[in-house]
């Protein structure tokens, strides 16, 4: 039950912070130089149209109403209608949420798949070349800029191997499930397999820099691990080596190790830009710069609260998991 | 050939500045009875459970009591020893005294001022009165400073060395040679020079015997074969301005080295003090073993002069021998600087050997003190008595020697017993008037009480082990109760009370038969909790209260004890007839024949000897 | 008469007294650091006889913990075991390698250190079993109390229901069979029939409500608790021999008058034989027939209590004996060794007594390598000191500052970082 507890706290504190980016984002509005209406509005709008917006904006009344306005529509999912495109801007983010999830998602397990290993081999055998072979590795995957590798990969696989395709997403994950109910298990199966055909490269591009940091992460966490006390303890009891590597050296450095995970998976949810450029993968970091080269605000807004509850949702379960893992934690 | 008065010429009081800090707001008061350091009731809570959104979700704020109502006085120039185990809350009781902590509640004074309500100017020269060494060598020393840095810090931040008002300084001269010199000396020349005794005597070597020598700026000379002046060992610090005149020369003395090469000068014979080469002092901690770093940190607490010293287990980490060097020094350094020491410790053999007067803590609270003979020949506590039973005599004697240890582990002190806290683990725990039991049965019927009134006692547990799911087998329940608890062989009233209880406890009320055992067993110790009065040899203990009793001592009219002390229930908890003789009366129970039938267990017969036994010593150390 | 160690390789055997369980000579261990090689353990002789309590006691650097570590084969890169020999009376492995490795077996003693190194392996926790200082970090914090002793119990279980498959390489249990057990559920290493026997044995060494405990992680245990699941995990094997590496120094001394009281109980009633490492001479007196002392990776004296308590001859262990404060009868001042413990660097060792430099009884005689001696008092007391066959003579003695140019641990950079040297003694409150 203290994990219920532990849980419940670190909720709230989720949620206060949540508000506190619904307030600061709400606060833009006023900082930015310039009328309100005339952000919002497109350079050729009619006075008319200013005036609708300026009421719809509620700029007729005090901060304070605007703001419980804007809190009122949030909840209900309204986030502000974008006159210069013309759309809810709740469709467009929200349309590309799902885009943005898989990629975090897949590139963690690109990382993950990669990296544990690496770690462990890397610790366990010390000072041997494939000690030495990983950590070059690692080393190069931190270094190398991530548009680089996206594009070299292309040039690669893509254009000279014909291997992947070069861009875009195809129907999604999501949407596959969706083909799977309407047209049956063959477009399904096309759905999907294409899908994992668009997302390996992105998926690999970004995955790789993470990969360099978790494995240098896991090397050192199962490096320490293994110089204490409680190691040499169980080998004292006769367990297997197996047991006391994997079962309780490596459990352990996976439990900072899972945390860094996941925080990076955050940053993922706002923060592949470029790899989404270099494949034009439909995602909230691309609408962001769009929307904000276009002075589009309602639609930047929308995409910084989402980006910011993703963020704060991830680190709750974060913080969940370490709890979960690490018994001290909750005490 | 005249040589020159070695007093005259010397500048007693100059008219220097003089530092701001000779202030008189640090000087002695009068009155040599009172303690150089007094604590009275000091506490040091933590919270936990303390934040916003606890306060949201209405969770009551959990204290840990690490220190609960502390009371001590330390004379000057004696070594008190503070002694307990882990979670006893001496070193934070050090640490508090000293203001390092923030005290709860509770005054400490400190040579007649109150510590824990001073300003921060009055702090800093508190600081620099009452210094401390630590625990772990290895954690205390800021690994990115040398040892030079680390001792002299202390002089840095109060901006020492500075003149002395109640310093004279004098020179001894000594002249080679015909001339007629006299010589005076700046006063601020006692940052420089150690002094003793209140003077700080300055060896000038007046060479006048001509022949043009080379010198240096300090030590100087002049260049047409005047005379040469040296001070020894203070060449470095100090210069000499030599001047002509008729007949002879002037010399005037002064301070030659800047404030860092003083403070530096003096890290060198601090580490020289402490055992250490000077020549040490530019090396970093991790360069030295643990016993050096020790040292290094007594250095530190030198540095300043201070007059009393905590010392908070300065050699637990150390090995035998390293220890034995530290204790030594430590002994020295108490008698050529009239240290004052509180010395904070688990192990009592080293209590023992370095403290005039020891305190005994558990669980945040002083249950004994006394002088260092009168505590280890005769402990009144039965806390202290069972911590010199476990230690281990390096004799071989020991080898036979049967030592009761005491069960289980020290409580939480989150969550302390009701009463005496030492009464859950306390080998005499008080059975009330007219109740006569063994102390073992005893023991097993409060262990029983204090887990139905935890709620932690497990019925279901117990029917699991007797087979009967369906609960109906109350024989077998109870049978298995008394096997597990140890209560079997009880008769009379004592007897019939267990058995109800237990009968209700097998029908599953819980409380219920908490409360009839209550009615029956309930302990002084468990409702009142002992104060340590104003005697001698105090021990906060039920077991001595017939005495004082006998004794007429009013504790209510002592201001200096507990002001939680109950006064008015001392009298209502014990239901003991009158004492006959001065606290000469045994326990009831103990010459009960029934103690003898219960278990047949041979613990008991030595628990009755042990309570005779010690009950004779009780009477022997009366005063 | 004198057993010089550097004797060539005895044939078999070497001789002891006939209950002896355990049979060291010649250990010798070294580390082979960047700053050079660390001579940790040199030439190390006892025996440990069956069901007997022996003490070796020792400061820092003294090389004890090593010592144990060595025994049970546990020594890690940089370090390694260089010489000696580890002899186990033990019949059926004995008679199991008496064709294959001849050399390692002498009626039913083997040299452990001969057998392959599976086989050493598959000893610890049958055979021999350990336990450290701290108890808090000598158990892994994430897992279970009873889960860990569960292990120790299954370890057991299979060495003697499969003593092949525990030698191999991997000891029977790779990285497939885990990948497996890992995968499937309800498979583990640990089996319910383990899991029980842990929960009994927290109920022998006294923990209340034992099954509750079983679930608890270490941070739930107190100190003293702890340190008594220890002992039941370290007794889950039934060894022969448990080697307890200071097990009450970093303990409130109430709590270890318990845990002592536990183990001379439990040792008394399993007849297994204990080696007792501490630096408290109280604890050797109260649990110890038979103690070594150790410095600088040597044993300097051996014998019965009353031997090395009445009787030192070498002036270490006088030493040791003078620092100790008494509680019963406070000296005015203590008689602490004068100097610093020696660097272990073997390029800093000299071709003499160790103690040499320390001594305030040296002599000219102790500038080269000492052999054991025999001392007066008990037949097992014995003493690496000229003193044991020459009176002192100052005539012979050596002047006043004659090591003064010999690096000791305190003028170097390097007593901290000796990775021998994590034997500083240190409590835990």
């Amino acid at each position: 039950m203290a994990y219920g507890r532990f849980l419940l706290k670190r909720g709230l504190q989720g949620v206060l912070v949540v508000w506190g980016v619904v307030t600061v984002v709400f606060g833009l509005r006023f900082i930015t130089p310039g009328n309100p209406v005339n952000a919002v509005a497109p350079l050729d709008a009619s006075p008319e149209l200013r005036q609708r917006i300026a009421e719809e904006l509620g700029l007729n009344r005090p901060v304070y109403v605007q703001y419980a306005d804007y809190i009122w529509e949030l909840l209900h999912g309204d986030m502000g209608y974008s006159y210069i495109s013309s759309i809810d801007a709740s469709t467009i983010v929200l349309s590309k949420l799902p885009a943005t999830l898989e990629l975090a998602v897949a590139s963690t397990v690109v990382a993950i798949v990669l990296s544990i290993p690496l770690g462990v081999v890397s610790a366990t055998r010390r000072h041997e070349p494939a000690d030495y072979a990983a950590t070059s590795f690692s080393l190069v995957g931190i270094s190398t800029p991530n548009f680089w590798l996206g594009i070299m990969l292309v040039l690669l696989l893509s254009v000279e191997l014909n291997l992947f395709p070069t861009s875009g997403r195809a129907f999604g994950f999501y949407r596959s499930f969706e083909l799977l109910f309407a047209e049956g298990v063959g477009a399904f199966w096309a759905a999907i397999t294409g899908w994992l055909w668009h997302i390996a490269l992105p998926a690999v591009t970004l995955g790789t820099y993470f990969t360099a940091l978790v494995t240098r992460l896991t090397r050192s966490g199962m490096l320490d691990e293994l110089g204490k006390q409680y190691v040499r303890a169980t080998r004292a009891k006769g367990l297997p080596e197996t047991l006391v590597r994997y079962r309780h050296a490596l459990k352990n450095t996976l439990i900072p190790v899972v945390t860094v995970l996941g925080l990076q998976m955050g940053t993922l949810i706002g923060g592949a830009v470029i790899t989404e450029a270099v494949f034009s993968w439909p995602g909230l970091g691309t609408t962001l710069i769009n929307a904000i080269n276009a002075r589009d605000w309602p639609i930047i807004q929308g995409t910084l609260i989402v980006i910011g509850v993703g963020f704060v949702l991830v680190n709750v379960l974060v913080d969940a998991l370490y709890a979960y893992l690490d018994p001290q934690v909750v005490e | 050939m005249t040589e020159t008065d070695p007093g005259a010429g010397s500048d007693l009081r100059g008219t220097d500045a003089r530092d701001g800090d000779g202030a008189d707001a640090s000087a002695p008061p009068a009155g040599d009875d009172d303690a150089l350091v007094e604590v009275r009731g000091l506490r040091k809570y933590y919270y936990e459970d303390d934040t916003l959104i606890d306060r949201l979700l209405r969770r009551e704020p959990t204290s840990i009591q690490a220190v609960d109502g502390v009371d001590l006085d330390i004379e000057r120039g004696e070594t008190l020893g503070l002694v307990g185990e882990s979670g006893c809350g001496k070193s934070t009781t050090g640490e508090t005294l000293l203001r390092l902590r923030d005290a709860t509640d509770g005054s400490v004074r400190f040579d007649g001022e109150d510590v824990l309500s001073m300003g921060s100017s009055e702090l800093r020269r508190f600081r620099k009165r009452a210094q401390i060494v630590f625990q772990d060598p290895f954690s205390s020393l800021d690994p990115r400073m040398t040892v030079g840095d680390v001792i002299a810090e202390g002089l840095k931040i109060h901006d020492l060395p500075a003149a002395d008002p109640d310093v004279a300084v004098e020179a001894d001269v000594t002249v080679d040679g015909d001339a007629d010199v006299e010589v005076t000396v700046d006063d601020d020349v006692d940052t420089a020079v150690e002094s003793e005794g209140g003077v700080a005597r300055v060896p000038v070597r007046v060479d006048a015997t001509g022949a043009g020598a080379t010198g240096s700026a300090d030590g100087g000379t002049r260049a047409d074969g005047g005379p040469t002046v040296s001070f020894g060992r203070y060449d470095d610090v100090l210069a000499a301005e030599v001047t002509p005149r008729d007949g002879g020369y002037d010399v005037h003395v002064s301070v030659g080295a800047s404030k860092r090469t003083l403070r530096r000068e003096r890290a060198r014979t601090l580490l020289e003090r402490v055992g250490l080469s000077a020549g040490q002092i530019d090396r970093y901690p991790h360069e030295f073993s643990g016993g050096q770093r020790q040292r290094v940190g007594i250095a530190r607490a030198l540095a300043l002069d201070p007059e009393f010293i905590v010392l908070d287990e300065p050699v637990s980490a150390l090995d035998v021998s390293v220890q034995a060097q530290i204790l030594n020094l430590l002994d020295d350094l108490q008698s050529e600087y009239g240290l004052t020491y509180l010395f904070i410790a688990h192990d009592l053999s080293v209590v023992r050997h370095i403290c005039d007067r020891v305190a005994v803590m558990y669980l945040g609270e002083v249950v004994e003190t006394g002088t260092t003979e009168e505590l280890f020949e005769s402990p009144k506590h039965p806390y202290t008595e069972a911590l010199l039973e476990s230690v281990p005599r390096a004799d071989t004697s020991e080898q036979g020697r049967r030592v009761e240890t005491l069960s289980g582990d020290v409580p939480s002190p989150r969550d302390p017993p009701s009463g005496c806290r030492f009464r859950t683990r306390c080998p005499e725990v008080i059975p009330p008037a007219g109740v006569a039991v063994d102390q073992s049965t005893y023991r097993s019927v409060m262990d029983l009480r204090d887990r139905l009134r935890r709620g932690d006692f497990g019925t279901g547990v117990v029917w699991e082990a007797v087979g009967d799911p369906d609960r109906e087998d109350t024989e077998a329940f109870k049978r298995e109760v008394r096997a597990e608890f140890g209560l079997d062989g009880l008769t009379g009233a004592n007897g019939d009370t267990v058995e109800d209880a237990l009968e209700v406890l097998a029908n599953g009320r819980e409380r219920e038969a908490a409360e009839r055992l209550t009615e029956r067993f309930e302990s002084v110790c468990e409702t009142e909790e002992p104060v340590l009065p104003d005697e001698p040899h105090p021990a906060a203990c039920h077991l001595y209260d017939d005495e004082r009793a006998a004794a007429g001592v009013d504790d209510d009219a002592d201001p200096v004890t507990d002001p939680e002390f109950g006064g008015a229930g001392m009298a209502a908890g014990m239901e003991t007839p009158d004492p006959e003789a001065a606290g000469g009366e045994l326990p009831d129970g103990v010459s009960d024949p029934e103690h003898g039938v219960s278990d047949g267990d041979s613990s008991d017969a030595d628990d009755a000897d042990d309570h005779d036994a010690s009950e004779d010593d009780r009477d022997g150390s009366e005063p | 008469m004198s057993r010089d160690p550097t004797d060539a390789e005895p044939a078999g055997a070497p001789a002891g007294s006939p209950d002896d369980v355990l049979r060291v000579r010649n250990l010798t261990t070294r580390f082979f650091t960047e700053e050079g090689q660390v001579n940790a353990v040199e030439g190390v002789d006892f025996d440990v006889r069956d069901g007997e309590v022996f003490g070796i006691v020792g400061e820092s650097g003294s090389g004890k913990s090593v010592t144990a570590l060595s025994v049970i084969d546990l020594v890690e890169s940089p370090g390694r075991i260089t010489d000696g020999e580890v002899w186990y009376r033990e019949p059926d492995l004995a008679a199991e390698f008496e064709d294959d490795v001849p050399a390692a077996v002498d009626g039913e003693f083997v040299d452990v250190r001969r057998l392959p190194e599976g086989v050493r392996r598959s000893l610890r926790g049958p055979s021999f079993s350990m336990i450290f200082q701290d108890p808090m970090s000598s158990l892994n914090p994430s897992v279970t109390v009873g889960e860990q002793i569960a292990e120790a119990v299954e370890v057991q279980r299979r060495a003697s229901a499969n003593p092949r498959r525990t030698r191999s390489r991997t000891q029977g249990y790779g990285l497939g069979r885990l990948l497996v057990d890992t995968l499937v559920p309800g498979r583990g290493y640990t089996s319910e029939a383990s899991e029980a026997r842990a929960v009994e044995l927290l109920e022998q060494v006294g923990i209340p409500d034992p099954a509750e405990r079983a679930d608890e992680y270490p941070h739930q245990f107190s100190g003293g608790m702890l340190q008594r699941a220890m002992v039941a995990q370290a007794l889950a094997g039934e060894p022969d021999v448990l080697i307890a590496d200071e097990p009450t120094t970093a303990l409130d001394v109430t709590i270890q008058a318990q845990i002592l009281n536990l183990l001379r109980d439990l040792q008394a009633e399993q007849d297994t034989s204990v080696v007792m490492i501490t630096h408290d001479l109280g604890v050797i007196a109260r649990m110890c027939q038979r103690v070594g002392v150790m410095y600088a990776g040597q044993v300097v004296e051996r014998g019965t209590l009353a031997d090395v308590f009445d009787d030192p001859v070498h002036p270490y262990t006088e030493g040791l004996l003078g620092s100790i404060p008494d509680m019963d009868e406070p000296a005015s001042r203590l008689e602490p060794i004068e100097g610093n413990v020696p660097s272990l660097l073997d390029s800093e060792m000299g071709e003499r007594c160790y103690f040499a430099d320390r001594c305030p009884k040296a002599m000219e005689d102790c500038l080269r390598p000492i052999p054991m001696y025999d001392a007066e008092g008990s037949d097992e007391h014995e003493t690496r000191c000229v003193l044991a066959v020459e009176e002192y003579d100052e005539a012979a003695a050596l002047p006043d500052g004659y090591f003064e140019s010999e690096p000791d641990s305190a003028s170097e950079s390097g007593s901290a970082d000796d990775p021998a040297a994590g034997e500083e003694v240190s409590t835990g409150d």
